[in-house]
């Protein structure tokens, strides 16, 4: 991201002129080993989609609709509307609680950490980024889910009465859409960390030195000059972490207790994640259960790919324009 | 007699903007206690729990015959599966990403080029269930092939491939234009420049970017669920029959009802996670050694 | 390249000092094999984890009386074992429920006649997680659970039933299985039969579960319910016992409240009718009085006609161990050995798996 637009190499430094065999097979290979990427990228499409289709065929729209998940019943009854929504509601409160923190984190190294400080805070949130998920999980599952329960209680008993989301309607905590929005906002805050660190550093140090000259504080330095320039490569590490959060898979299915509902309930146990029900169902499933399965598995890799272009494109065109002014 | 109130509005301002400041500063010093809680929270745990179980039985045997009360067996099996399937992973993950990135950095420039990076950078979000899904779809079901140690490889290489050429990428701008001028001064053809000085000068920057992506798809869970499917004996031979890697192993014990089981997950978490650090740190502690300015 | 140095000397340090052999670990009684007649080779079997505990057993009976031979048992649930089992990945597969029909014909399109042989037979456990509480349920309580019209332990119903215990102001979390299971569908069918009034979600091996959180296996119906206070599930008898969780008493249709054990498992299933096929179909309504009436056989699935002689064999001879001698295995893992005039029948089933060549 730091060279988005880096100039290439080749346009800058001449290289001897004279056609070599060796240079020309070289080209190729790296050539091929280029178009193999937009080959894969095909090819994951294409074979998510074969295999998708005969089970999407045999329930048609519903696919889109139908809330349970029974492929492999007669006639088969399987959607994925309330895997959908699992999904995006625990993914969208991962986001509401891991940016600002993040946020703060990236601000805080590059605005505020004396140099060997930042770096080894840097560190430090790398390896949090490098726990694996099957860890978080192990973890979540055995220590946060039950240390969340009072957590869950006292927001109940506070504003549960009120706020129907709240609410646990048979005051039952636990493995809920919460709790595993908790543990993905762990995973996703140190990419999002991360991102954001990148966009920050890209701020030109003349902003900064001219906010201060004006007798700017710290924050105000912050506020007015990084970032509004900031802003828009911001939201892209904001939604590259989105698409991260909905990807995941292991964690999810450990602690979150799988149910099929759409329900806004977010303190009680149930909820699934696409990515879970995956995990969850693969082994038991027959024929029409692994196709439906690729199929929700295609529904992911769209809405993935469709947050990671969105996300990249917009951090290309903020880095287009910060290297576009002095 | 306006001045000195104008003063006093004027120092007013200026301690709200001070305690503005304190407190904001304040607040993003938090944010980052905040966010390495978990960290130490979980870490603690794991070393915790993990050494309590953690034996030379358990490096040493498999779970083949182990009874669901049992308190015996190992991860022996989803080590060394783990291992084949990362090694399998790395051989074609590597080579193959490094020549996307000799391609982006030394012959790009065009709408292709661009396009190539793009996608790569779409891939890195690429989530790994999806990952699985694809060499289940592709090469368990269409080609046939069945469960394996190869086709949980081949999974983990579709994961590695995106984070291999970026930080090539990365590593291989940073490498000094005048060393290829250098080259091609002398008359070496741009093919040798670029594997005997470009590469070379990089290297230390490419490995360590190479081992934290090894580091990454280690610890990857979802896509073996799929490709490697899990076994409880030992299966030295990646090319046959499912295998047991060690994140799945993890994740096996973890969702069982007997404290035994329990006890074996968090051992093989902790082995897991020595594994991953010290792939990390390693590959940091090399970043430092790295020929390149600022990398 | 360095980190290629790190993964090879990992695995050399690996490479040679791992080992499959956990006998020394495993309790073995060298009494109850003397009489199996030992084949060789190797048979890979997958499928219900219902019967998991006692089929890992008998593994490790065999293969300690067999040194020759490696029978191999992947509990991966009774749907993927009739999958595998189809499409031809096992030798031997494992289920709660029979076959379909056309699953069977799809088989025996592929591989001749299927035997179901009856190989142990077990009770499911309503496990729950309640301090000092010794639970009494009627069917229509428990229904009435799994259905969500009960929410709370100390509903009117719950207490009517068990006066004299003091029952928690607690939710009731009800955890049933995320994925397709013989044990669900036993467990489904049985509320279906004797609370169909109201138990409205229908059987099978999975159903739209009007209530509760999913988990992975009977394992993770146990784990779930061993990590919430107030969790109520239901998994085969040695899973709620070996994770020391409560287990209720159920009224059976003469009227007393009887906890699972082998005895009144196997009371279950004397009242029985078995076909020829062995597809025993159980009766939750039987009026013997010792009965626990969530009990379900589980069956093993063979082909008859073997390709390979030396395996055919083996599975004779495991499988013969398995349904005799092995059946005394039942009672320390909590299942209820199948009656004797069932054993007869399933080694008569069991001598006639052949092949070609023998």
């Amino acid at each position: 991201m730091t060279a988005a637009t880096g100039t290439p190499i080749a346009t800058t430094v001449r290289a001897p002129s004279r056609r070599r065999h060796g240079d020309t097979v070289f080209h190729g290979i790296v050539v091929v080993a280029a178009g193999f990427v937009l080959v894969l990228i095909a090819a994951i499409a294409v074979f998510l989609i074969a295999q998708a289709v005969p089970a999407i065929d045999k329930v048609g729209w519903r696919f889109f609709t139908e809330e349970t998940w029974f492929p492999d019943a007669e006639p088969a009854r399987f959607g994925i509307a309330a895997l959908a929504f699992g999904t995006v509601l625990s993914s969208a409160l991962a986001l509401a609680m891991a940016v600002p923190v993040a946020l703060g984190c990236a601000l805080f190294l590059t605005e505020l950490a004396p140099r060997r400080l930042g770096r080894y805070v840097g560190y430090l949130l790398d390896l949090l980024a490098a726990v694996p998920s099957v860890v978080y999980g192990l973890w979540g599952v055995f220590v946060l889910v039950p240390a969340l329960v009072p957590v869950q209680r006292g927001i109940d008993g506070a504003v549960g009465g009120v706020v129907p989301v709240f609410d646990s309607r048979n005051g039952v905590y636990g493995r809920s859409i919460f709790a595993a929005s908790v543990v993905l906002a762990i995973m996703v805050l140190p990419i999002v960390a991360a991102l954001a660190r990148e966009v920050f550093r890209q701020v030109p140090r003349a902003h900064r030195e001219a906010a201060f000259a004006l007798g700017a504080t710290r924050w105000e330095v912050i506020k007015l000059a990084v970032l509004p320039y900031g802003r828009s490569g911001i939201v892209g590490a904001i939604m590259l972490g989105f698409g991260r959060a909905l990807g995941e898979t292991i964690a999810v299915a450990l602690v979150l207790a799988a149910s099929f509902s759409i329900d806004i309930h977010i303190f009680e146990p149930g909820g699934n994640t696409i990515a879970a029900n995956i995990a969850t169902k693969f082994g038991e499933a027959g024929q029409t259960g692994r196709n439906a399965l690729i199929a929700s598995g295609l529904v992911l890799f769209a809405i993935t790919l469709l947050v990671n272009v969105i996300a990249r494109g917009i951090v290309y065109r903020s880095a287009v324009a910060a290297e576009g002014k002095p | 007699m306006t001045s000195p109130a104008m003063a006093a509005r004027f120092s007013g301002a200026r301690r709200r903007r001070r305690v503005v400041n304190a407190a904001a500063c304040g607040l993003l010093s938090a944010a980052v206690v905040v966010a390495l809680i978990p960290l130490v929270a979980v870490l603690s745990y794991v070393v915790g729990r993990g050494t309590e179980a953690l034996s030379i039985e358990f490096l040493t045997h498999s779970m083949k015959g182990v009874g669901p009360l049992d308190d015996a067996g190992g991860a022996y099996h989803a080590i060394l599966g783990t291992l084949e399937q990362v090694a399998i992973a790395a051989v074609l993950a590597v080579p193959l990403g490094l020549a996307v990135a000799v391609y982006i950095v030394e012959y790009g420039g065009g709408r292709f080029a661009y396009a190539v990076r793009f996608l790569v950078d779409v891939m890195t979000g690429l989530p790994s269930i999806v990952a699985g899904l694809f060499i289940f779809a592709f090469w368990v079901l269409a080609l046939d092939k069945g469960f394996s140690g190869l086709a949980a490889g081949l999974s983990l290489a579709v994961l590695m491939l995106p984070v291999v050429v970026r930080t090539s990428e990365e590593m291989l701008r940073l490498v000094p234009h005048e060393l290829r001028e250098a080259g091609y001064a002398l008359g070496v053809p741009r093919w040798r420049t670029t594997i005997s000085v470009v590469l070379p000068t990089a290297s230390a920057g490419i490995t360590t970017g190479v081992m934290l992506a090894v580091a990454r798809v280690t610890g990857e869970t979802a896509p073996l669920l799929l490709t490697a499917f899990g076994y409880d004996a030992i299966r030295r031979s990646p090319f046959e029959g499912p295998q047991s890697g060690l994140p799945l192993y993890v994740f096996s014990q973890a969702g069982s009802a007997f404290d035994v089981a329990v006890r074996r997950a968090w051992a093989g978490a902790l082995t897991l996670i020595v594994i991953v650090l010290v792939l990390t740190v390693t590959a940091r502690l090399l970043a430092g050694r790295s020929r390149l300015p600022n990398s | 390249m360095r980190f290629g140095a790190v993964l090879v000397t990992l695995a050399l340090l690996a490479g040679g000092c791992g080992t499959d052999d956990n006998t020394s670990a495993a309790s073995v009684d060298p009494e109850l094999t003397q009489d199996v007649e030992c084949a060789t080779g190797s048979i890979t079997g997958a499928g219900s984890t219902f019967v998991q505990n006692i089929a890992q057993q008998w593994v490790k009976d065999y293969a300690f009386a067999c040194p020759g031979a490696t029978v191999n048992y992947q509990a991966v649930g009774s749907g993927a074992g009739v999958q595998q089992f189809i499409a031809g990945t096992v030798d031997f597969g494992a289920t709660d429920a029979v076959m379909k029909p056309a699953e069977q014909a799809q088989a025996e399109a592929r591989g001749g006649p299927v035997l179901h042989i009856p190989w142990s037979s077990g009770a499911i456990a309503i496990e729950y997680n309640l301090d000092d509480v010794d639970l009494r349920l009627s069917p229509r309580t428990l229904a009435g659970i799994f259905q969500g019209t009960i929410r709370r332990w100390d509903d009117p119903a719950i207490r009517a039933e068990n006066p004299g215990e003091t029952l928690p102001k607690l939710g009731i979390q009800v955890v049933h299985r995320a994925d397709g299971s013989g044990t669900t569908d036993a467990f489904t069918s049985y509320l279906d039969t004797v609370a169909g009034d109201v138990w409205k979600a229908g059987k099978g091996k999975d159903v739209p579960w009007p209530t509760g959180q999913g988990a992975k296996g009977s394992d993770g119906v146990t784990a779930a319910v061993k990590q919430a206070v107030g969790a109520i599930g239901y998994a085969e008898v040695s899973f709620a016992k070996g994770a020391s969780l409560g287990i209720a008493r159920i009224r059976n249709e003469a009227g007393n409240f009887v906890a699972p054990d082998p005895a009144s498992g196997s009371a279950a299933l004397a009242g029985a009718v078995t076909p020829p096929d062995l597809k025993i179909k159980v009766d939750f309504t039987t009026p013997h009085p010792d009965a626990y009436p969530i009990s379900t056989p589980t069956w093993v699935l063979v082909f008859q006609r073997q390709p390979d002689p030396a395996k055919a064999a083996l599975l004779r001879s495991f499988l013969s161990y398995a349904v005799s001698a092995g059946q005394q295995r039942a009672v320390t893992l909590h299942y209820a050995p199948i009656p004797d005039t069932l054993t007869a029948r399933a080694q008569a089933a069991i001598a006639t798996i052949s092949s070609p060549g023998s």
